[in-house]
């Protein structure tokens, strides 16, 4: 288990490293990273003094020693645009983005999983072939379009909601949805999955033999050994709510850090873009580590060693 | 003589195994719903010219945003309304199959060539250059993939060609992945093994008895991915980060739409059914072929 643990953290110092590489040499590798951050119109002397300032003509080996050393210290460079440091501004986002995603993982669980359940309780009804259906679209669905969508229809013709921001908690409910749809199909196929599994096992028979109600089973048997294969999957989905709603939060102006690194590259502000997409894939690595330790609190016949 | 003959049975086996598959696949909805619904952006990819009524670069102030034709004031020459310069939305439309198909094969393909190279030589030859490409492998996958290419999109600029780039250099460790994976357990089967003893060289191995086997799963994959890259092309292009925005592209017309939504909701309504039913055909299709050639995962 220790041996375990020291081997995952060690591959994750390793992800952290390479992620620095690739985040450095992201604005590098096209050349003059002044000319790329620069407008079209700046004349050399500007675009000169610009390399100066920040840096970028010294050698390649101290300017990385320098973006990762100061990375370390908790230093993650300073916004061009706003002329602040890039860590404050992440950490004023955070909430909203957090706020997003946690309601959209709790909507798709309590949605897509008693979807996936009842589909495999009765295979090849109804509300099987509902299940089936949604999974397949919600892995179709251009989920920016659906977001347009329903702004269309509920903020725009309907008035119900605002069409964009954070404000009450009516503001919430488009994003949620919009951010849910991907993964509520999608988690409601694997349950399935995972249930008709476990539902052919002689346990389940066994439950049933004793008498245990068609509850009782579900609950108490089945879904407990089919929930290590979904939480993989629900992790993920977290993992990618929190990182990977760059669209999203963009199709609401939802001010949080996926809509933070769209405005930064819309004003080529690349410092921040780099600071962010450091933060977004430690967290992204963590959640995943978190998922992975979790097995063994849910499941104690898998050791790791 | 005896040629002829053999030629007779060859086409007749064949033919009759053609058409069993064929009443096979027509027993499969998914198949042919699948079908159907590629075949559209298909034809329009390909015959683009003929096919568009007119100009779709062709601007015209005076009539710009007209409705479709069943709404008051539509007209039949521009089927499905003008955008906000007066340029025919259908003929954009047909345009626009063409970034998709071509965003969405040939990341897939870029991505297949890097990968499957990479995860033969991982799987079969093992050691150090196992050691490094796994690693590369598994860096690359445990970073957020959409935040990536986002991102690189963004710094790099935006062209047919970055993005291509872009989706196959980073979608290609799934490939590898599962090439290592699969030459792994191949290399443990009989029939490798007696390839091995009778002789047969490495390459000889791999060429004739490995990357066959390999064929059904990769393409599989590979369907599935084509409609994750043609969704992200769009979503890019709706963040204006994909092709330039002269190109007609289904995610370009979505952005361009966006700001009329409430006055003209057609601009946007028409690109984003396009991909709805682009990407649902080929999820279609990858479904059908999942279950027909493993027939393990039902």
């Amino acid at each position: 288990m220790q041996r375990y643990l020291l081997r995952r953290l060690g591959q994750a110092v390793f992800v952290v490293f390479g992620l620095s590489l690739i985040v450095f040499f992201m604005v590098r590798l096209t050349g003059d990273p002044a000319r790329l951050m620069m407008s079209r119109e700046a004349t050399a002397e500007q675009v000169a003094a610009f390399r100066q300032r920040l840096g970028f003509d010294r050698p390649l080996l101290v300017q990385y020693l320098d973006f990762a050393g100061s990375a370390l210290r908790g230093d993650l460079g300073t916004s061009i645009y706003y002329r602040q440091p890039a860590i404050k501004l992440i950490k004023e986002r955070l909430r909203p983005t957090i706020e997003l995603a946690s309601l959209g993982l709790i909507f798709t669980i309590i949605t897509g999983i008693p979807l996936g359940i009842i589909a495999a309780y009765k295979p090849g009804t109804f509300w099987d072939g509902i299940t089936q259906s949604l999974s397949l679209i919600s892995q179709s669905v251009p989920i920016y379009w659906a977001g347009l969508v329903l702004i269309l229809i509920f903020a725009v013709r309907l008035q119900l909601v605002p069409t964009f921001g954070r404000d009450d908690w009516r503001s919430y409910i488009l994003p949620v949805f919009a951010i849910s749809l991907q993964w509520i199909g999608r988690l409601a196929r694997l349950t399935r999955t995972a249930m008709l599994e476990v539902l052919q096992q002689d346990y389940i028979l066994a439950a049933q033999a004793k008498g245990a109600g068609p509850l009782t089973v579900l609950s108490r048997h089945a879904l407990r050994n089919a929930a290590v294969p979904l939480l993989t999957y629900v992790g993920l989905s977290f993992g990618y709510m929190l990182g990977g709603s760059v669209i999203i939060e963009s199709v609401f102006a939802w001010p949080g850090i996926g809509f933070l690194v769209f405005q930064a590259i819309s004003v080529r502000d690349f410092p921040l873009v780099q600071a962010v997409t450091v933060v977004i894939s430690i967290m992204f690595l963590a959640i995943n580590l978190l998922v992975d330790l979790s097995y063994i609190l849910l499941n104690p016949r898998i050791r790791y060693s | 003589m005896s040629e002829i003959r053999i030629d007779g049975i060859k086409t007749a086996t064949s033919r009759r195994v053609s058409r069993r598959m064929i009443a096979r696949a027509l027993k499969h909805k998914r198949f042919i719903l699948g079908i159907v619904l590629i075949l559209v952006p298909f034809v329009w990819a390909i015959a683009a010219p003929v096919l568009a009524p007119g100009d779709p670069f062709d601007q015209d102030l005076s009539i710009a945003v007209l409705p479709p034709v069943w709404l008051e004031g539509g007209s039949w020459e521009y089927p499905l309304g003008t955008d906000f310069v007066g340029r025919d939305i259908y003929g954009r439309l047909i345009y626009g199959a063409r970034v998709s198909l071509t965003v969405g094969l040939g990341g897939v393909l870029l991505a297949i060539v890097i990968g499957v190279t990479l995860g033969l030589i991982a799987g079969y030859y093992g050691g150090w250059s196992e050691t490094i490409i796994m690693a590369v492998v598994d860096m690359l996958l445990s970073l957020p993939y959409l935040l990536l290419v986002v991102v690189v999109a963004g710094i790099w600029g935006s062209s047919l060609r970055n993005v291509i780039l872009i989706f196959g250099v980073l979608d290609f460790p799934l490939f590898t992945r599962m090439t290592r994976g699969e030459v792994l357990s191949l290399r443990e089967s009989g029939f490798v093994e007696a390839a091995h003893m009778v002789g047969a060289s490495g390459w000889f191995i791999l060429r004739h008895h490995i990357v066959p086997n390999l064929v059904g799963v990769i393409i599989t994959v590979a369907t599935f991915e084509i409609a994750n890259m043609i969704l992200l092309e769009a979503g890019l292009g709706f963040l204006g980060l994909s092709v330039p925005p002269t190109i007609p592209s289904w995610g370009n017309m979505l952005a361009e739409g966006r700001n009329y939504l409430a006055s003209a909701w057609w601009l946007a309504s028409f690109a984003g059914l396009a991909i709805l039913c682009t990407t649902l055909g080929i999820n279609l299709l990858g479904d059908w072929l999942r279950d027909t050639l493993d027939p393990r995962s039902r």
